[in-house]
């Protein structure tokens, strides 16, 4: 797989924050990466200097090979969603689409299909005013798609969206990388949005990649499983007699796995269940932002 | 609507309404000017005409003037009396009188001055006598370019007072009717909206 | 297509989006019905019969509107895209960052300028064409005297807003650099006529090209340089603002 992003050391300053302080970063082909990282971790200003919109104090981006702050044809096939889908207002949402199909030598076929595979039919008459929040991100998803996009930078894109359009807009992206075979690079700071579409994360704090990886070395390396039983007292006890470190939360029991655990756990879940203890549900919670940041701090 | 097309809309609505606003308001052919001045011994009368934006013909007729001269001078007719002050003349009144509707203003201006100051005028401009033409009425005739002036200077008087009459008519100014003005319009609009369908039936 | 066509026709639907930005109904709509009304009816109710006195009285007047029109709609509107993430979106396609900065100068200076303008001559032209048509030259003469003095004042406003990034304070900025310029034009003519001072009146009479333009047209007295002033500026002010875009401008 070809690298289609690199960034090198890469320092961007405001004054006295560094709002990127040595960060490395790549993203390769098919890949979509999640760029995970509390309000202010510098995530918007990678995806500015990356796309070359910002200039770097110090080290190295390739977009495509060369430098995009230098060289706007590092642009071609990439595009970007901003987090607030922010389009030209005085036009149709179909007329503003052809004149930026036009910009990357397409016509009205690119327009259908783009409108198409964004989920936005039936509203391309409309002005991007008049559009609702989710609609908003659809167009601003089949702008992006224009480009004929081998690769999208998406930053944030469900941030402003309810959690039917966000789900939505998730699957749709989902479904690009899939079936468009488009790479991307979304930034969030919602842990289950990411991980519902990344292959690879890369947690940022202060200015810092702190953490990269799958989600699943990422946020299951050390899972808590959560069990609701009808009677978690009795659970709890069976389990901690068992050397497992348990909290008992309503009807409840959260238990820290370890690797090397799992057989040892179901073993004696079937035990108690045997027992007369009643399983209603288990189910594996990854770690969340704050530790997934705690522990890139401890390395 | 295409902005070709919004901007044809709007000169032919601009069209109508100014073209109803100078049928009431606008501008006439002619304007005249009459005054009876006082001329003592020791005092020079000038009579400027000046065309503000027209172009005409202008005709000053002067009752009771022994000693008339007249010259013209071009540039702004409001720095004339500028220019007579810039010469040390003692300017003792002026009164300017406006015809926007005519494009033209008359200033009639007392000088105290003797009647060498001609002599100090030349160097302003050609100082052209005027011969009286029968009985005691001296008489200029001039065109005037717009921003030209024509000034007449009444040295010597044979009475305590002179009758000034000025006429002047416009030359070279014509407009639409409102009626042709409509038309205009009315063609304006159909080559927008002839603009719009073949916008709307190319995309 | 060659690499040079392609760039032009990228650039031309950039320039097209963002015209029918600056353009968008109905501001402009009822700004050139005003200024054409306001034109032609100053110069239908006096027999104006000269081509240069029919352009001042008409573009006077108009130049002042354009002057506070691309204070509000190209300065403030330019901050206001610049801060609501649409100038990130142009930049984002395959055009140069310079290429970006020379079309938002067309597209909110010298195509507004030039329509503004263009509007009340038009309608006097067929208002008063029996008496204007003679004096065509002198009328575009003049009107690009006006396209000019327009420009240096957009040029002006754009280099603030894309310095300030705010939309309030770019348009409070513009106005206030609109009403700085016309005071130093008033101030320096004063001042050079009182003191007697010739440079600096010429100067000061210079720094407004359409009184330039007409007292050349009039055969009145002025000089060659100070037909250069306003040009010279407006490209020093320019080159600024696209030297400013390409080194040092970075999105919000």
């Amino acid at each position: 797989m070809g690298i289609i992003l690199r960034l090198s050391n890469v320092t961007k300053r405001f004054g006295l924050v560094r709002a990127l302080d040595n960060v490395s970063l790549e993203v390769r082909e098919g890949e979509v990466v999640g760029l995970l990282g509390p309000n202010g971790a510098g995530k918007t200003t990678l995806i500015k200097v990356s796309l070359g919109l910002m200039r770097r104090d110090s080290g190295l981006v390739l977009l495509n090979g060369l430098d995009p702050y230098v060289d706007p044809s590092a642009r071609a096939g990439v595009s970007v969603i901003f987090e607030r889908p922010s389009l030209p207002d005085s036009l149709r949402v179909k007329d503003l689409l052809f004149h930026v199909a036009r910009i990357y030598g397409g016509g009205l076929d690119d327009v259908r299909r783009a409108v198409k595979l964004a989920g936005l039919e039936g509203h391309e008459w409309k002005k991007f005013s008049e559009l609702s929040a989710g609609l908003k991100q659809r167009a601003a998803i089949a702008h992006a798609l224009l480009a004929n996009p081998r690769f999208i930078v998406a930053d944030e894109p469900t941030s402003n969206l309810d959690p039917v359009e966000r789900l939505r807009v998730l699957e749709l992206i989902a479904t690009l990388n899939r079936d468009e075979g488009i790479t991307f690079l979304i930034s969030s700071h919602v842990i289950p949005e990411v991980t519902r579409v990344s292959s690879r994360l890369v947690v940022m704090s202060r200015g810092r990649v702190v953490a990269s990886g799958s989600p699943s070395e990422l946020l299951y390396k050390n899972p808590v499983a959560r069990i609701r039983c009808s009677d978690p007292e009795k659970l709890a006890s069976m389990l901690e007699a068992s050397g497992f470190n348990v909290r008992v939360e309503g009807y409840n029991v959260l238990v820290e796995v370890r690797e090397g655990d799992y057989g040892a756990l179901l073993e004696l879940l079937t035990i108690a269940s045997r027992n007369g203890v009643f399983l209603m549900n288990v189910d594996f919670i990854g770690a969340t932002l704050e530790e997934l940041l705690s522990s890139g701090d401890s390395t | 609507m295409t902005l070709p097309s919004r901007l044809l809309v709007a000169i032919s609505i601009a069209l109508v309404i100014s073209s109803i606003v100078a049928d009431l308001y606008g501008a006439r052919l002619e304007s005249s000017y009459k005054n009876t001045i006082p001329v003592g011994p020791g005092t020079t009368l000038f009579l400027g005409v000046s065309s503000l934006t027209s172009s005409g013909r202008v005709r000053v007729e002067v009752d009771g003037a022994t000693n008339m001269y007249y010259m013209r001078l071009t540039g702004d007719p409001y720095t004339l009396v500028q220019q007579f002050r810039a010469l040390n003349l003692n300017v003792s009144a002026s009164r300017p009188q406006f015809d926007l509707r005519a494009g033209v203003v008359y200033v009639v201006a007392l000088i105290q001055a003797s009647p060498a100051i001609v002599q100090a005028l030349s160097l302003l401009g050609e100082v052209i006598p005027v011969v009286q033409a029968g009985g005691s009425t001296s008489v200029v005739e001039a065109r005037l370019a717009t921003g030209d002036n024509v000034v007449v200077i009444v040295t010597e008087a044979s009475k305590p007072v002179v009758n000034v009459r000025v006429s002047y008519s416009v030359e070279g100014y014509s407009r639409l009717t409102p009626l042709q003005t409509m038309l205009a319009s009315l063609a304006i609009v159909a080559v927008a909206t002839l603009l719009e369908l073949a916008r709307r039936r190319l995309t | 297509m060659s690499s040079w066509t392609g760039g032009l026709s990228r650039a031309y639907h950039v320039l097209y989006i963002d015209v029918s930005d600056v353009l968008r109904p109905p501001g402009l709509d009822v700004l050139v019905v005003l200024l054409a009304m306001l034109g032609a009816i100053l110069v239908s109710i006096q027999p104006v019969t000269s081509p240069i006195i029919a352009s001042r009285i008409a573009l006077d007047p108009t130049l002042i509107a354009t002057a506070l029109f691309l204070a509000i709609r190209s300065s403030a509107g330019l901050a206001t895209l610049i801060q609501n993430g649409i100038l990130s979106v142009y930049l984002t396609y395959p055009i140069h960052k310079v290429t970006v900065a020379v079309i938002l100068f067309v597209s909110r200076v010298v195509i507004p300028s030039a329509l503004i303008l263009a509007t009340p001559l038009a309608t006097i032209l067929i208002l008063l064409g029996p008496t204007l048509y003679k004096g065509l030259d002198v009328i575009l003469g003049m009107y690009l005297a006006f396209l000019f003095q327009s420009t240096l004042y957009g040029s002006i406003f754009i280099l603030i807003a894309v310095r300030v990034k705010s939309q309030a304070t770019s348009g409070i900025l513009s106005v206030a650099a609109y009403f700085t310029y016309t005071a130093l034009n008033l101030i320096l003519t004063g001042i050079g006529g009182a003191m007697g001072n010739d440079v600096v009146r010429r100067v000061g009479e210079a720094l407004y090209l359409p009184d330039i333009a007409y007292y050349a047209y009039s055969n009145l007295d002025h000089e060659v340089w100070q037909l250069t002033l306003v040009p010279t500026l407006t490209i020093l002010v320019l080159v600024t603002y696209l030297a400013y875009m390409s080194r040092r401008f970075e999105v919000l």
